[in-house]
């Protein structure tokens, strides 16, 4: 029993805690042991974060604690809270609220000195170093971080406002997340709900097979008889093959139909039909998840140079492989990473890292490791976990993963949906507060 | 050599009065350098807390010692079959494993 262990184990014990020392441990537990700005780095510069995402503004805190006081920090956002995607399908199952996901900036204003902007970008001046807003101010900058995340593909047949009130994809955590949440509950016992998965990359790859479980575990306590079913683009389960094959054959046999590689050509949200490479498909339900692209101020800037839809960027330091000067992290960038919460967290570290040694004359680290990681629920209190490093790979100038770390749960497991809540407090601690 | 190193020589060589006027390019070197394993270690913050100084989450590493977190990391490497943290102990490499225990030990 090593140090850590002991100290555990005496704590849950009580061993030699009085009641004053215990509880002075509980509340030194609770208050959160936060960084400073430092004011003596000798670096200076002004960069401007686009987004307030996971990567956006964690990006923003740490310019601010590696960089110091003199790194001029302004966050442009046009959302006054980030709400969570991770966690959101636990708002289909009532077991969250969409407001127990919404995370606000100011503790990035008042705790690091970052300058919010609330606004939308119309332009950004590679040459002249500006960023322009809708409401005609410009924000000049050194260098520049893009992290909008991703917009969506519009599925034939869901051209129109009132088509897409009606099929959401709910991929974005928000009012359509609410949205399906209640046309879960309006089913009726023996209905079918139908979600379709587009092909990668798309956000979160073991998102969608979660959310199938997290669905087809609520309609089975609450919709007796009801089906869920999976028309998945990808030639097969894309993350934790191993969990969610044991989830659709075992723990929610009869209840989800899981079909690889089905095409969706059209739906008509009149009819709620979906016509698809295996055919046609009425449901009660449609969740339909279109195929991803980076967030407009990529693809609208010219920093869309991989297949049209995603950011090129160097991995050292996330710049742009068109436009000097400008970096984007999270999901609007093209890298061998999965685009998903807890990485682009790592992303944006090694991005603020790299900023800030450019700032100083320096070099960026030449071997950066990520780290992948996150748990998924198969049922309101089992949950299984996925993870993986990547490191730096000099030869083909990307991340690749390490051999011999990358894996999934070995099985679900309650203790695991425990510790799926800690770890998300702790990544959304380390990314907002 | 590095750009530092080339003002250090430069200001020996030259005399103070020019590297004063050349104040832009030596403000630029003048910063101190990251401390080694800070950004490895921050693979460790979405978890373990701002320099391992968890308040709400996983094991506190913030002023450890460095030898029991390398221990540590290299015991969970053999562990099978792996939970997560095994898992991510097997991503570095020994030196990585160093850099990162020296940067948690020398938090407070």
């Amino acid at each position: 029993m090593n140090r850590r262990e002991f100290f555990r184990m005496a704590s849950l014990a009580g061993i030699g805690a009085t009641a004053g020392t215990w509880a002075n441990l509980a509340s030194a537990a609770i208050a959160p042991q936060l960084g400073t700005v430092p004011t003596n780095t000798g670096i200076s510069g002004r960069v401007v974060v686009i987004g307030g995402g996971m990567a956006g503004a964690t990006v923003a805190k740490y310019l601010r604690l590696w960089g110091g006081s003199n790194v001029s920090v302004t966050l442009v956002e046009r959302d006054s809270a980030y709400t969570s995607n991770i966690l959101s399908n636990l708002v289909l199952n009532g077991q969250r609220s969409i407001q127990s996901l919404q995370y606000g900036y100011s503790n990035l204003a008042t705790r690091y000195g970052i300058r919010l902007v609330k606004g939308d970008v119309v332009a950004i001046d590679s040459v002249g170093h500006s960023v322009s807003l809708a409401d005609g101010s410009k924000l000049p900058y050194d260098r520049l971080v893009v992290a909008p995340g991703v917009e969506f593909d519009v599925i034939p047949g869901l051209e129109s406002a009132t088509a897409q009130a009606k099929i959401t994809h709910a991929w974005k955590a928000g009012p359509q997340t609410t949205t399906l949440r209640n046309q879960l509950v309006a089913m009726k016992p023996g209905g079918t709900f139908v979600m379709t998965i587009p092909p990668k990359p798309y956000r979160c790859p073991p998102g969608p097979y979660e959310r199938a479980c997290v669905v087809a575990d609520w309609l089975k306590k609450n919709r007796v008889g009801s089906k869920v079913f999976v028309l998945d683009a990808n030639p097969g389960i894309t993350a934790e093959a191993n969990a969610f094959t044991n989830a659709f054959n075992v723990v929610h046999k009869g209840v989800i139909d899981y079909r690889p590689g089905v095409t969706i050509n059209s739906i008509d949200s009149t009819t709620m039909t979906l016509n698809t490479s295996i055919g046609n498909l009425q449901a009660n339900v449609i969740n339909a998840i279109p195929k991803h692209k980076a967030g407009k101020v990529v693809t609208g800037n010219g920093l869309a140079n991989v297949d049209g839809r995603w950011a090129g960027v160097d991995v050292l330091t996330y710049q742009s492989t068109v436009a000097p000067g400008i970096h984007i992290i999270g999901d609007a960038s093209a890298t061998t990473q999965p685009k998903a919460g807890h990485i682009v967290n790592q992303e944006a570290k090694i991005c603020a890292d790299a900023i800030v040694r450019l700032l100083a004359g320096r070099s960026p680290d030449p071997s950066p490791v990520t780290n992948s990681a996150c748990y998924s629920p198969i049922t309101s209190d089992s949950a299984s976990w996925l993870t993986a490093i990547f490191a730096y790979d000099p030869v083909s100038r990307s991340m690749q993963p390490v051999p011999g770390a990358a894996g999934e749960a070995a099985a679900r497991s309650q203790d695991n949906y425990q510790e799926m809540f800690k770890w998300f407090n702790t990544l959304m601690e380390d990314s907002f507060a | 050599m590095n750009l530092s190193q080339f003002n250090k020589r430069l200001r020996i060589a030259i005399g103070l009065p020019l590297a004063l006027a050349s104040f832009y390019v030596a403000a630029q070197t003048t910063s101190t350098a990251p401390p080694p394993g800070r950004l490895l270690a921050s693979n460790c913050f979405q978890c373990h807390g701002y320099n391992g100084k968890s308040s709400i989450g996983f094991d506190r590493l913030a002023g450890e010692s460095a030898g029991e977190i390398f221990n540590e990391l290299k015991e969970m490497q053999m562990k099978s079959p792996p939970e997560m943290m095994e898992m991510h102990a097997r991503g570095y490499t020994d030196a990585q494993l160093r850099l990162i225990a020296d940067y948690f030990s020398k938090q407070r």
